[in-house]
């Protein structure tokens, strides 16, 4: 996914395509990386990451729907909060390195392999090792989920077993290493 | 692999079992030794060669237990490898894979926040095992020092230094932590990290955690086996004793 990545830039603006495709190249290189000013339909399923102006997105938001790789909206103004209207937003007037903070986070939100993975475990224990790797104890986990404390320490058991990992610290970083809590909340 | 023998050549060990050379290098001995064998090299750098034999066979035999030979080592010399090995983890073998993990991450593109996730924990590693290293230092070898000393100054019993069995319990705990945190850096770069990082780092620093995690196994055989024994006759010669 990462060598030979093929990327969509859709913007009528001409310069922020021509900026943003630098940025993009050195960040999935080796990559094609390649600004259209219009959307052509048919063609979108080619690509593994599709970045569009908001013009460009609510004019074939229908077609996009239909496509498996990642939409990102590009906004010159800081939408990121507003992630209800656009699926993933990536605000263009700031400096590189926010841009690539950026595309990190998309990364881990759009990341493939993070259902297979993740499917290993049950809904009900992924629950389990969120709050454990935002540093819970056993009681307030139990709390939360309103399960006894013998059915947190039993998924626990079950988390360990599956993944292969033993340690809290260990599970932490399995948990942000796939998306299912951000590093900002492990403190 | 056989057990090695006084008469064994140093470099057939070494071609037995490749992992003894950091090892030999513990005990002052460098590579180049030529068609020596184990005794000879051993004379050459004035080194306790039963001693020496019993590591090389820990190190390489895991079944290997040295019954004999237990009841003659000096303290002292066990303490002192023991030293070695620790500053070997901390001089040479933490930095390597945090030299590493650090190349990893100046040459990472989109893997780099998933790298920095593996750092942190890598750091905490760290600050544990260092920890650990630290408190058999300050703690655990004085004691078998005052043991020893005592033991040969013959003094009796109520001079004993206290509480050995009791905080042999409580190292092992740690040194199971310890080890546990390990085998998760392992497994993560082996089964979680995505493979959007430099392969070749990657196995490099695997193949050095392999590395790590099999010597520390060795290391605290060593010191369940040859020098937890050795301290606890001495203690027993303490109580039964000149009174």
């Amino acid at each position: 996914m990462l060598h030979g990545s093929k990327v969509l830039i859709a913007t009528a603006d001409r310069l922020t395509g021509i900026g943003l495709r630098s940025v993009l190249e050195s960040y999935f290189a080796p990559a094609a990386v390649h600004v259209t000013p219009a959307v052509d339909a048919d063609r979108l399923g080619r690509y593994d990451y599709i970045f569009l102006s908001v013009d460009a997105y609510l004019r074939c938001h229908g077609v996009l729907t239909a496509t498996k790789a990642p939409i990102i909206v590009l906004s010159q103004d800081d939408l990121r909060n507003d992630t209800h209207r656009y699926p993933l937003v990536l605000w263009t007037r700031q400096e590189e390195a926010g841009i690539i903070e950026d595309l990190e986070r998309f990364q881990k939100r759009s990341r493939p392999s993070v259902h297979v993975q993740a499917s290993t475990l049950s809904s009900r224990e992924i629950e389990v090792l969120k709050l454990v790797a935002k540093g819970e104890i056993n009681k307030h986990i139990a709390d939360v989920l309103s399960i006894s404390l013998h059915t947190v320490i039993s998924h626990r058991k079950n988390i360990t077993t599956k993944l292969g990992i033993k340690t809290v610290s260990g599970l932490t970083m399995y948990a942000v290493l796939n998306g299912l809590v951000s590093s900002k909340d492990i403190g | 692999m056989q057990l090695f023998t006084r008469d064994t050549r140093l470099a057939d060990a070494i071609h037995a079992n490749y992992l003894l050379i950091p090892v030999v290098n513990r005990f002052g001995i460098p590579l180049g030794f030529g068609e020596r064998t184990i005794r000879e090299v051993c004379r050459v750098h004035r080194i306790d060669v039963a001693f020496f034999l019993a590591i090389l066979n820990v190190f390489s035999h895991p079944a290997y237990f040295p019954e004999k030979a237990l009841l003659t080592f000096d303290p002292l010399t066990i303490l002192s490898y023991l030293q070695k090995t620790h500053a070997y983890y901390r001089d040479v073998q933490i930095p390597v894979i945090e030299r590493q993990l650090r190349q990893m991450i100046r040459r990472a593109g989109k893997g780099k926040s998933d790298l920095l996730v593996v750092r942190r924990f890598f750091l905490e590693y760290k600050k544990e095992l260092l920890a650990h290293l630290h408190r058999e230092e300050t703690v655990t070898f004085p004691y078998v020092r005052t043991v020893h000393r005592l033991h040969q100054r013959r003094r009796s019993s109520h001079h004993r230094g206290k509480g050995l069995t009791y905080s042999m319990a409580a190292y092992e705990k740690e040194h199971n932590n310890v080890d546990e945190k390990l085998w998760d850096l392992k497994n993560i770069l082996i089964k979680y990290l995505p493979g959007s990082v430099d392969a070749v780092l990657r196995n490099a620093m695997i193949y050095e955690i392999f590395r790590l995690e099999q010597d520390i196994r060795d290391h605290t055989r060593i010191e369940e086996t040859i020098l937890m024994p050795r301290i606890a006759q001495l203690e027993r010669g303490l109580g039964s004793g000149t009174r």
